[in-house]
């Protein structure tokens, strides 16, 4: 077990590795690359927290469940470093997408699984180390929890170490997005290591104060943390005399159990949730775009595999896509419409649709250490193909950005762009112009053609019926 | 000693977040305890009755969840 891999490898075979940067922080292991294969290393020190998952049953009965991401065991060579113990390929995650990428539900289904995982842990000797919401991803259109080495044994008597984090990463969110406003949710963007629970305490209104899980979880929990902050110094005699038996534990599991099901989202009227009916589109030309969107993607060979929807509102288009096998990013700037559209995945049993909450006029940034721990929505892509329905117009005239500049940015994200061109008579562009000093006198199909032009050629444009919009299918340069 | 010191190498659980946890869980483990006795003796029931009106085997899901506990 202490030999070095590298060593016994011929120079000229040695390929090219490179570590994932996001999975630094745990001394226990770490993802890495080797070619296009990702490999996760368990290093020495978590050897026998991995064993013990692997022994007791847990992994068996989590993976069973759909709840924590397989993997293969495979061989020592592959290491990175000679801290190596065992080598692991985990099932890979198509899309990945962060919590405040999300709707509500899915931060909710997120932190329920969290929490189930937890349980089971604990029926099998075993405890959660750290319950960040980035270990979680959607896969198949579950929630599935992706870091195989955030298990640690059960000690007696002990408190659960990640409970901190839970209440920072899921609780706090949740309570806001629910009591408060739903767009807080995007304070984890800027906190990410979850809400600060002082922050949440301060802007949840009195009323949560009466609710019992609330009052404990969040605002108590705020107060303690507070009391207890200039006590770091002597924490480890503090800490001594601190007793949680597992009955207590588990209870406590429970009541954030109760806590996180309690939250709804009753969502007042957002900017598109009803857009489908106040579009000026007659049903006829809603079915003829429909028809047209699944033509196009039938024409594109090889059969693309992973599509990115603009401005997918409630995700009609990427359905006929998601229909064709393809595995759809359906990305809205309403969080009301991604929500949604999540309930429809879930109730459908749609695998292949990630709704994700993406504001394309500020996409996610690169976030974290070193800008390396979150990759930005660009560094995610490129994407097969691009569709953006009915988004220009916004782009263009609402955001103010120049169609060479949307070009230029749209060749960036995929090989294809599947793109509705709304001209200026439309009633929905009147209607942006209204409001507005019309100086978008560049806004013309021909200045469309022509900026798309430098960096796509045209594969298919047509008319979209009863209406005066245009669908083209380009293909990048 | 309650616990390792080294559960607390990787990440910073607080030391507020730790006492809490001790008064809620102390607060919280009577009321999950009577609430777990309580399910046992409902599923006991439920379990009778369903299995003298088709003699059908419990959910698998619910006979290895309380089978697992304590």
């Amino acid at each position: 077990m202490t030999r070095n891999p590298r060593q016994e490898r011929p120079a000229a075979t040695v390929m090219k590795t490179e570590t994932v940067p996001s999975s630094f922080r745990d001394p226990g292991g770490f993802l890495f690359y080797r070619e296009e294969t990702l490999l996760r290393q368990v290093n020495h020190r978590c050897r026998a927290d991995y064993d013990q998952l692997m022994q007791s049953g847990l992994y068996e009965a989590l993976v069973e469940d759909g709840l924590l991401i397989p993997h293969q065991e495979v061989d020592l060579a592959e290491a990175y470093s000679d801290d190596a113990c065992r080598v692991l390929k985990p099932t890979l995650v198509p899309c990945i997408s962060y919590p405040y990428e999300w709707s509500f539900s899915q931060l909710k289904d997120a932190a329920l699984i969290t929490l189930k995982i937890q349980q089971r842990a604990l029926e099998f000797g075993m405890s959660l180390k750290d319950a960040s919401a980035y270990n979680i991803q959607f896969l198949d259109g579950k929630a599935i929890f992706i870091d195989t080495l955030s298990f640690e044994p059960y000690r007696e008597n002990q408190p659960w170490v990640a409970y901190r984090q839970f209440c920072q990463h899921f609780l706090a969110p949740l309570a806001l997005m629910c009591y408060r406003d739903i767009r807080l949710g995007q304070l984890l963007r800027t906190n990410i290591d979850g809400i600060p629970l002082d922050l949440a305490s301060t802007l949840l209104p009195l009323r949560t104060r009466f609710r019992f899980s609330l009052l404990t979880h969040l605002h108590l929990h705020a107060r303690s943390q507070r009391r207890y902050a200039n006590a770091a110094v002597d924490s480890s005699r503090t800490l001594k005399k601190v007793n949680v038996s597992l009955n207590g534990l588990k209870a406590i599991i429970d009541s954030l159990v109760s806590a996180i099901r309690s939250l709804q989202w009753k969502s007042g009227d957002t900017e598109w949730g009803d857009y489908y009916n106040a579009t000026n589109y007659d049903s006829e030309s809603m079915q003829h775009k429909k028809e047209l969107v699944s033509a196009f993607l039938d024409q594109i060979s090889p059969a693309p595999t992973l599509v990115q929807d603009l401005g997918a509102n409630t995700g009609v288009f990427s359905r006929i896509a998601a229909d064709k096998g393809m595995n759809v990013l359906s990305q809205d700037i309403d969080p009301k419409a991604v929500e949604i559209n999540y309930q429809l995945t879930k109730r459908n049993r749609e695998h292949n649709i990630l709704p994700m909450l993406v504001d394309l006029t500020n996409p996610s940034p690169a976030l974290g250490w070193a800008h390396s721990e979150r990759m930005s929505l660009m560094q995610r892509g490129p994407v097969d193909v691009v569709m953006a329905l009915a988004l220009i117009h916004h782009l263009a005239i609402s955001n103010h950005v120049p169609l060479p500049d949307l070009a230029r940015f749209f060749s960036r994200m995929g090989q294809y762009l599947l793109i509705e061109f709304v001209p200026r008579t439309d009633s929905q562009v009147r209607r942006l112009l209204a409001t507005r000093e019309d100086v978008f006198e560049d806004y013309t199909q021909s200045h469309f053609e022509n900026a798309f032009a430098h960096h796509f050629e045209q594969v298919q444009s047509q008319q979209i019926r009863g209406s005066e919009r245009t669908l083209y299918l380009l293909r990048k340069r | 000693m309650a616990f390792s010191n080294s559960a607390f190498a990787y990440i910073d659980p607080g030391t507020g977040s730790m006492v809490l946890q001790m008064a809620v869980a102390g607060i919280l483990a009577g009321l999950f305890y009577i609430k777990t006795a309580w399910s046992r003796i409902r599923f006991f029931f439920t379990n009778l009755f369903s299995r003298e009106k088709d003699d059908a085997k419990p959910p698998a899901g619910e006979t290895g969840r309380n089978s697992d506990e304590d």
